[in-house]
């Protein structure tokens, strides 16, 4: 065990106990020197804030009997009092002036304590009053007798009617103020209260923004009492804190029904909420939309997010909303001009490989064909010259494909897509004829690779291709390889029967070409990943007729 | 120029992935070695509490010695929850869960069951157990403190360690006290009893710093669920410490 020794800290200027493994080191200090830029140790304690006693505040507040402290933050303390003349409890918020001061002072908070005042709503801690007294801002608002959410979520799971309830309820609480151009920015289960008889209460409206412009960056310096949970602040709260609209509470609220859902913070890579916990899997696409990273793929209100909620619930099971998915389609959709550049160059793309292509399987049924001492003429490896053919063909495929996978009818079909059918059509000419011929193509290949012992050296169930007669027609060898061929083509052709009846969308793709089944987006970005390959193996190949010549 | 502004310590941990807590759990057999290391790692902070509780440091020692044999053998851990919370927080409650059936156990067995003696201990400790957020905290606040002394003298050695295997103990040795102050005049004594320049010395320092802030940062990570835990846990250690 290391021994201990107690002294005082010359940076820190704190008591300390430190050990010999230390080098008898402050170790409050040495831990600091780990921590998050612009945390530190020795920042100055100034700022801290320590609540005033009842007994210190209440020759401030003639008109109030002030009961007791309920809570206090880095900022701010709140008590519980009771207004004398109208013998009614209230929450009573009190904010030291250094702080206020610090970020725009006394006309900001009496602007921002209007606006509050005219926020009259049963989701919205309704604020009576607001203003100066001695050393204080303080503000006169509802009492809320109840928990918070963070409480509630601490004691029980909360089934998913109630979560539906409660985020219904902060909704329509969000709606309003936002309606008036008040955004909370600071919502978090510790600002949702609960009353006794269940109704959903936001607290701390717009101080978060009015008081504290940064208020994150107070929250983390004073490491003493708040240290920031950046956890319910959206992106761009941190990004760009100067550009934030009232998306930036749909964020934090959609995070809080992710907690509320699995009672977990949705942390690195999350699964859906049903996932976690036993809630609804229709929930989850509501609460993960809400809590997308670029505001624009939010619910864009409020009272959107709430009819989403209730909708996912109560609905068959395919209802979709209309006017959000109509709206959606025609933002997504590119300009015209742009669509017509962008398939015009896809169809020569495909024309063109299709071109390689064929000129590619010529060369290479060529050179199958010859004898091995004449194949070694072929400039380059057979190998290679099959797979720059196989490739030419599989992206002039994926080029067409693409173009017209937007297709539905026949009717639809713009001029700049046309071009597309032609490779698409070869294609399922080719795809048929394969059926037939393809095996023995593929054999042939094989059996011409170097690797490999000659084509004429095969045998099969006894009978030797070297006997045969290479120069009368009917007993070449190739005639013989067609026997073995066949066999494996009748193979070939039971597989392709069990595929298209046993798993028909597999193949779906091949014989529908213009009814997508894969989503657009998803053939896209296989496509680019298989060009992005090709055009690598074209380029490599070309490299090497260049080295070979 | 010279030998300290050149060589660079080696930085043994550099090629291996960093163990979170989560990633330990999953259960493999190397896994299991790199939590029996860990647990024993953080034995001191568990005999404190024990010790704390009010039983003798003997006892406690006996406790915490059968509670970790207990999660070992039947590998408690690999079944815990990691994605829920930090190792820290795992191991206190484990521990006094622990403490509450041990006691139960001991009394029903010995006094032929049914009856229960009342003890102080095991009222001390189902107190805390039952309202942690409102009762004396101070067991709880030791048992962070002691953590966080472990954790800093852990990658204290894991730092020394570090400059030994390229050699530069003696740099560690006259740098590592300057860990938390700056002073121009020490690199000036030390230059010349370490024949270097007070620039190189300064050099090396803060290379030191900065190392040191890494192999806090990797003891950590080893005892959170994810690296965004990180700061957060940093941030509650310091305040475990603080006065």
């Amino acid at each position: 065990m290391s021994m201990t020794n107690q002294s005082n800290c010359t940076v820190c200027g704190q008591c300390y106990e430190s050990s010999d493994i230390l080098r008898w080191q402050c170790p409050a200090c040495l831990i600091a020197k780990a921590m998050p830029d612009g945390v530190g140790a020795t920042a100055p304690e100034r700022s801290r804030f320590t609540p005033p006693t009842v007994s210190e505040l209440a020759p401030y507040f003639d008109q109030l009997d002030i009961i007791e402290l309920i809570g206090y933050g880095g900022m701010s303390a709140v008590y519980k009092a009771v207004q004398k003349n109208l013998n009614r409890t209230i929450a009573l918020k009190i904010l030291p002036h250094e702080i206020s001061d610090s970020h725009g002072g006394l006309a900001r908070f009496q602007r921002e304590a209007k606006l509050l005042a005219q926020l009259n709503h049963p989701s919205i801690v309704q604020v009576f009053d607001a203003a100066q007294t001695g050393p204080w801002y303080f503000i006169l608002m509802e009492y809320v007798a109840g928990p918070n959410l963070r409480q509630v979520l601490g004691e029980s799971e909360l089934p998913t009617d109630e979560v539906l309830r409660i985020s219904s309820l902060i909704c329509d609480g969000l709606q309003y103020a936002h309606d008036r151009n008040v955004v909370h920015r600071d919502i978090k289960p510790e600002n949702v209260l609960i009353d006794t008889n269940g109704q959903v209460k936001l607290v701390d409206f717009g101080l978060a923004k009015s008081l504290h412009g940064s208020s994150e960056r107070l929250a983390m310096t004073q490491a003493g009492q708040v240290v920031g949970t950046p956890h319910y602040l959206a992106p761009e709260q941190m990004l760009t804190p100067g550009d934030v609209d009232h998306r930036a509470d749909l964020y934090s609220l959609g995070i809080m029904m992710y907690e509320m859902l699995t009672g977990e913070l949705p942390l690195g890579n999350f699964a859906p909420p049903s996932r976690r916990s036993k809630s609804d899997p229709a929930l989850d696409k509501v609460v993960l939309q809400a809590m997308s990273r670029d505001r624009s793929n939010r619910q864009q209100n409020a009272s959107e997010l709430h009819a989403l909620l209730r909708a996912a619930i109560y609905r068959p099971k395919d209802w979709k909303p209309k006017v959000a998915n109509a709206e959606l389609r025609i933002s997504q959709r590119p300009s015209s001009l742009m669509k017509s550049v962008w398939e015009l160059l896809l169809s020569i793309c495909s024309i063109l490989a299709a071109f390689v292509g064929f000129v590619g399987t010529g060369n290479v049924i060529d050179g199958v064909f010859r004898d091995p001492g004449d194949r070694s003429q072929v400039i380059f490896g057979l190998p290679l010259f099959t797979a720059v053919t196989l490739v030419a063909w599989l992206l002039s495929f994926v080029f067409a494909r693409i173009n017209v996978s937007d297709v539905s009818s026949w009717s639809e079909t713009r001029w700049t897509q046309i071009p597309s059918f032609i490779p698409l059509m070869t294609f399922y000419a080719l795809a048929i004829l394969m059926g037939v011929a393809g095996p023995s193509l593929v054999i042939a290949i094989v059996a011409s690779f170097p690797k490999f012992v000659d084509f004429e050296q095969w045998s099969f169930v006894g009978s030797s291709f070297e006997d045969a007669d290479k120069h009368s027609f009917f007993t070449h060898y190739w005639l013989r390889a067609l026997n073995v061929s066949l066999i494996v083509g009748i193979a070939w052709n039971l597989l392709l029967t069990l595929l298209l009846t046993k798993f028909p969308n597999s193949v779906h793709g091949v014989f529908h070409p213009t009814t997508p089944t894969t989503s657009t987006r998803t053939v896209k970005r296989i496509a680019l990943i298989v060009a992005c390959t090709c055009l690598l193996a074209i380029l490599v190949s070309f490299l090497m007729v260049a080295e070979a010549n | 120029m010279d030998e300290f502004s050149k060589e660079r310590p080696k930085q043994p941990g550099r090629g291996f992935r960093t163990t979170h807590w989560s990633l330990v759990t999953a259960a493999s057999a190397n896994s299991a070695e790199a939590l029996e290391e860990l647990c024993q790692a953080y034995w001191s902070p568990l005999h404190l509490y024990a010790h704390r509780l009010g039983l003798g440091a003997a006892e406690a020692e006996d406790l915490t010695q059968a509670f970790f044999t207990r999660m070992l053998d039947k590998n408690l851990l690999a079944i815990a929850d990691s994605g829920r919370g930090r190792f820290r927080t795992f191991l206190l409650t484990a521990f006094r869960r622990f403490i509450v059936n041990e006691w139960k156990h001991e009394n029903t067995l010995k006094r032929g069951g049914g009856t229960t003696r009342t003890s102080l201990n095991l009222d001390n400790l189902t107190n805390t157990f039952a309202s942690k957020s409102n009762c004396d905290l101070s067991h709880d606040r030791l048992y962070e403190r002691e953590w966080a002394m472990t954790v800093l003298q852990r990658s204290f050695q894991n730092l020394a360690s570090e400059y030994a295997a390229s050699n530069q103990t003696e740099l560690f040795e006259a740098l590592s006290p300057l860990l938390t102050a700056d002073d121009n005049g020490t690199y000036q004594t030390l230059a010349t009893r370490l024949d270097s320049t007070a620039g190189a010395l300064r050099m090396a320092a803060s290379r030191l710093r900065s190392r040191w802030r890494e192999q806090i940062r990797s003891e950590i990570r080893k005892t959170v669920a994810n690296d965004s835990e990180v700061d957060d846990e940093i941030l509650s250690l310091f305040q475990a410490l603080r006065p």
